[in-house]
């Protein structure tokens, strides 16, 4: 028996049953709006130099399916550069690149490994030495309209802090958790910050709330609410929380946003529909020292503040944070494919 | 702007179940759909004070769709796994019908983004090549190269019993209706 195509569409498409219309939560929704597009930030993720050379464990954890993508034209050399993650590839090496989307999911890069999240409510702590350990939860409360079921990481490599939202199921708010993976063998968590949930939650992406950390730097963690910007410093003489004085205008109805933090440098996305640009600046400061013209996507500063790299256009573009100069042509992620069985 | 509300509240009770259909077929996940279909109703209350025809409202609200869920799979960390064993649906009611809608979800999940919204206004949305071009903001010659990369595919990963051919957007992959 035959059956054509538009009708299994059509078949398939009946099988579900829609839930009556969210007519409230949009026009909620709408009514306080975060509209920061606050896609990415997800700081430099990654598998560590040694997974790079593929030690035996890196082999062991790129696991089966997994494809190495050596794109068509040559990024940069930098060691300042490390790992990184765009969109679904992660980029090992500037030529050596891993599409594995279960992996790209969230991950932050520490001294001695990666953090990870898995799809059952995990946080997991993947050391050098092959141990992964579970160090934490975060959990799928579904308690927004729009469902958050991976939690994004944000870490430093010279402190070693990793924090994350871990949101107890069926509560208004949730905890953003700070864990320091250098203490001890396996590290240990070093404080808990309450955040309630009092707006909406969508900001334009599926997964990833508009509650959460974004950046860890200078013993400071950043995080973002429907409220705007808020700096956590968990320690030290000025220990507390403190929010960043809103970017352009009403922080919930602005296109303007904090997208990064690192080496004492932050990035500023300006999205509005004239001028769209990024700007970059010394932390607490509002004058930018550099412009970079156009829409970037997805992006995050290089470990030592030096690079901006983001999506720009339909490709990847890393520009000197410093002087705003692309250092390389735009390329296309993932292009020309080498697959390898691990 | 209590009369936007109403008319938007009527024209989001209409829509909510084919938009939700239509983002189904294009996420493969139920509960991504209906967030899917609420994202892109959020837009369009935003610019409905602009779209005073219903027809512009019905296409805004499904470009809308489309550009969330193309951007949503390019930034975000949405990932979707062809299932082996999808979950048991009541109102599908017969064991060969639970193999093609296994078939054919897992054939989508395997399309790049633009060629699976592309099968999805075609073949199921019925819009010809024009129509899908302008909601995909693309050129008519881009839109039949992906129909026939993603026809491809999926003639490849359906099998040979399943016929790629109905109504306007079937065998005619070159169609510019």
């Amino acid at each position: 028996m035959s059956v054509d195509l538009k009708e299994l569409l059509g078949r398939e498409a009946q099988r579900i049953r829609p839930a009556p219309a969210p007519i409230d939560a949009v026009l909620a929704d709408v009514q306080t709006r975060v509209r920061r597009r606050r896609i990415g930030a997800v700081a430099v993720a990654a598998a560590v130099a040694v997974l790079a050379v593929a030690g035996p464990w890196a082999v062991g954890w790129i696991g089966e399916g997994s494809t190495i993508d050596r794109p068509a034209d040559d990024l940069p050399s930098d060691p300042s550069w490390g790992p990184y993650r765009l969109g679904d590839t992660i980029y090992l090496t500037d030529k050596v690149s891993i599409t594995d989307q279960p992996l790209a999911d969230q991950m932050a890069e520490v001294p001695d490994g990666v953090v990870y999240s898995t799809d059952t409510g995990r946080i997991v702590l993947f050391t050098q030495d092959g141990v992964k350990r579970q160090i934490g939860d975060y959990a799928d409360t579904h308690a927004g309209p729009i469902r958050q079921r991976f939690p994004e990481l944000a870490s430093d490599l010279d402190t070693g802090w990793v924090a994350w939202m871990d949101e107890p199921p069926g509560q208004d708010y949730g905890d953003i958790v700070l864990y320091d993976t250098t203490v001890g063998a396996y590290g240990k968590e070093v404080d808990r910050l309450r955040v309630g949930f009092d707006g909406p939650r969508d900001c334009g992406k599926a997964r990833i709330a508009s509650y959460r950390p974004f950046a860890v730097d200078d013993r400071a963690v950043y995080y973002c609410t429907a409220e705007g910007d808020f700096v956590w410093r968990p320690t030290g003489a000025d220990a507390g929380t403190e929010q960043i004085p809103p970017i352009a205008g009403d922080p919930t109805t602005s296109d303007d946003y904090l997208l990064d933090v690192r080496a004492g440098r932050q990035v500023v996305l300006r999205l509005g529909d004239r001028d769209p640009r990024a700007e970059i600046m010394p932390v607490g400061t509002m004058r930018p020292d550099t412009v970079i013209r156009g829409e970037l996507d997805d992006g995050f500063l290089s470990r030592d503040g030096r690079y901006l790299a983001g999506l720009h256009g339909s490709g990847k573009a890393v520009f000197d944070a410093s002087t705003g100069q692309r250092p390389l042509r735009t390329t296309e992620p993932g292009k020309g494919p080498v697959t390898r069985q691990p | 702007m209590r009369r936007n509300v109403a008319e938007y509240t009527e024209f989001v009770a209409m829509r909510w179940p084919a938009l939700v259909r239509t983002a189904y077929l294009l996420t493969g996940d139920h509960g991504h759909a209906e967030d899917l279909a609420q994202a892109a109703l959020t837009k369009c209350l935003v610019a409905w004070p602009r779209l005073r025809a219903r027809e512009a409202a019905d296409a805004y609200v499904r470009k809308a769709l489309l550009n969330t869920y193309i951007s949503w799979r390019r930034k975000s960390s949405w990932h979707e796994l062809p299932s082996e064993d999808p979950p048991a649906i009541e109102s599908y009611d017969s064991t060969e019908g639970l193999a093609q809608r296994s078939d054919v979800l897992n054939a989508l999940a395997a399309l790049p983004p633009k060629q699976r919204a592309v099968v999805v206004l075609r073949f199921y949305e019925d819009l010809g090549v024009r129509d899908v071009a302008k909601q995909l903001g693309c050129s008519t010659g881009s839109v039949k190269r992906q129909t026939h990369e993603a026809l491809k595919k999926l003639r490849h990963l359906i099998g040979d019993d399943v016929r790629i051919a109905s109504g306007n957007g079937g065998l005619d992959e070159g169609s510019s209706r």
